[in-house]
């Protein structure tokens, strides 16, 4: 049995967009490589979802509605832009000022830099789910809803993205 | 300090999380105007090229023009198609039925997105071939002539299991930079009947040529798209030999919204691997428009039931296209489906 289906009101959207742009915009920029790519994604999707308001289930879905909206987005629609404008945003990410604080987590920029890179260059199935996994926390079962898998899937996609990176940081740890 | 590789990764993901901006949504506001504008202006396109199109047709017509070939332009049934919406004709097997399905990014069947043609094709045909075959290993799939870079709309991959091979006709449904796959022939494995996109009923004919051990064809009648769920299935005989001929008909259940694919298939006599594969997309009348039988087995509900209607595809399932009364064994559908359902829900 199911809780009743309800539609969303337009007004819901700007306070969904409140609440959750940061984190969409940190996913899509994980996802992409690229922060101005990023916000060009989630931007979209919620232009989006504004002018065809989805039907969800359940108060509270919208959180990992928006997630699959973003992170198929990523993949699809958005990829080939983002590409082009990669080069600016590359050079501006290396403005002073512009380094990350990484400090309080014991660990050096270098470092974080080359797990990043190594995590970007998984397959995107795998990718997906080590940032949900791994960044977001999100239970197994929460990350085959967002990605529209099953908990098998996931638990494979996890193993095999660990297998590629645990060498990359057993050197680094 | 040494620590646990996860840890060390989960570490790295988030360690100095950049300050994201609360933005605006002014300016989601303003992208949404530009994307109505944008949709306002591809519709009036649309309707231009109609008008355009009907005035070209209506011209000789008016002229008392007695020109044969403009005569055929103008038969009802060319007319119909002219100004039928191309995208949403359904000419795949998978992962995608039509241009707006593969347009929609909601859909992505298990995760699978298929902007690489080779991966689309390699991917169907061990779906294809390794789908509940008495528990027979799955086949050895490989490309040996992949898509080329420059293909825009369609193209063909040559994949091979072991020794045979197949080839893989793919297009590019809609505006979507995904590929679906249109159809396999395999060399030693041609299917002749029916034809492509064909209108069918249950039970479907099916013949072809085939070498096969003991002549042995296997047919199954699937929904298109991004679960072949299993309709029908056959086992049709005909000659030993290179390439003789087998015919036979498959019944199968229709459902949903009328797309289906015809696949045959053969095995090894040693391992019961599939060995080539062959696939044809078709279509059938829906019992009624917009209905769908409900097999009372597996959903045991009574008529006067509300159920919602839900494709696994999108967000998981999680997302529900329409509500509807069950009446007479049947839910009928709304608005049609951005995506066909393949699971109910009872409320």
């Amino acid at each position: 049995m199911m809780t009743a289906v309800r539609s969303t009101e337009v007004g819901e959207i700007e306070s969904w967009y409140r609440a959750c742009r940061a984190e969409l915009v940190r996913l899509a920029a994980f996802a992409l490589g690229d922060r101005d790519a990023a916000e060009e994604v989630v931007q979209d999707v919620f232009a989006r979802v504004y002018r065809k308001p989805p039907t969800l289930r359940m108060p509270g879905e919208e959180l990992r509605y928006l997630r699959s909206a973003v992170l198929n987005r990523c993949r699809t629609g958005m990829t080939r832009r983002a590409a082009g404008r990669r080069a600016t945003v590359r050079l501006e990410s290396q403005r002073p000022g512009h380094v990350r604080s990484t400090e309080e987590h014991g660990i050096d920029v270098a470092t974080r830099d080359a797990v990043l890179a190594a995590v970007r260059k998984l397959p995107r199935g795998q990718r997906d789910v080590v940032l949900l996994r791994y960044w977001l926390d999100l239970p197994e079962a929460e990350i085959a809803a967002t990605l529209g898998v099953s908990s098998g899937t996931v638990k494979t996609s996890a193993h095999r993205a660990m297998a590629a990176l645990t060498p990359l940081l057993e050197d680094l740890r | 300090m040494s620590r646990d590789p996860e840890d060390l990764l989960r570490d790295a993901l988030r360690a100095g999380d950049d300050p994201v901006g609360a933005g605006s949504f002014d300016d989601v506001r303003a992208r949404a105007r530009r994307l109505d504008r944008r949709a306002r202006l591809l519709k009036t396109g649309a309707a231009v090229i109609v008008i355009l199109a009907a005035i070209g047709v209506s011209i000789p017509l008016l002229s008392g023009d007695d020109d044969n070939k403009q005569r055929v332009i103008t038969s009802p049934g060319r007319t119909t198609t002219t100004l039928a919406p191309v995208e949403d004709e359904p000419i795949g097997i998978w992962p995608f039925v039509t241009g707006a399905e593969a347009d929609d990014m909601n859909i992505s069947p298990d995760g699978f997105y298929g902007t690489n043609a080779t991966e689309t094709a390699v991917e169907f045909v061990r779906i294809a071939a390794g789908a509940g075959d008495n528990g027979a290993p799955a086949p050895d799939v490989e490309t040996i002539a992949p898509a080329e870079p420059h293909e825009q709309r369609s193209t063909v991959v040559v994949v091979t299991i072991g020794s045979r091979r197949m080839q893989v006709v793919l297009r590019r449904l809609g505006s979507s930079d995904r590929w679906s796959v249109v159809s396999v022939q395999s060399d030693g494995l041609v299917l002749d009947e029916p034809s492509p996109n064909a209108l069918e009923s249950s039970p479907v004919h099916v013949a072809g040529r085939a070498t096969a051990f003991e002549g042995t064809v296997l047919v199954r009648v699937t929904d298109r798209g991004p679960v072949l769920n299993e309709l029908g299935k056959a086992v049709l005989t005909g000659e030993m030999g290179l390439m003789k001929p087998f015919s036979g008909d498959v019944s199968f259940q229709p459902r949903e919204l009328g797309y289906g694919a015809v696949i045959a298939y053969t095995v090894s006599a040693k391992d019961g691997r599939v060995e080539q594969l062959s696939a044809v997309p078709i279509r059938w009348a829906p019992p009624e428009k917009g209905a769908i039988n409900v097999p009372q087995s597996e959903y045991p509900i009574a008529d006067g039931q509300i159920v919602a209607v839900v494709n696994e595809a999108v967000h998981g399932g999680s997302n529900v296209d329409d509500l509807v009364l069950l009446e007479d064994g049947e839910i009928r559908l709304g608005p049609v489906q951005p995506a066909r359902p393949n699971l109910l829900w009872v409320l």
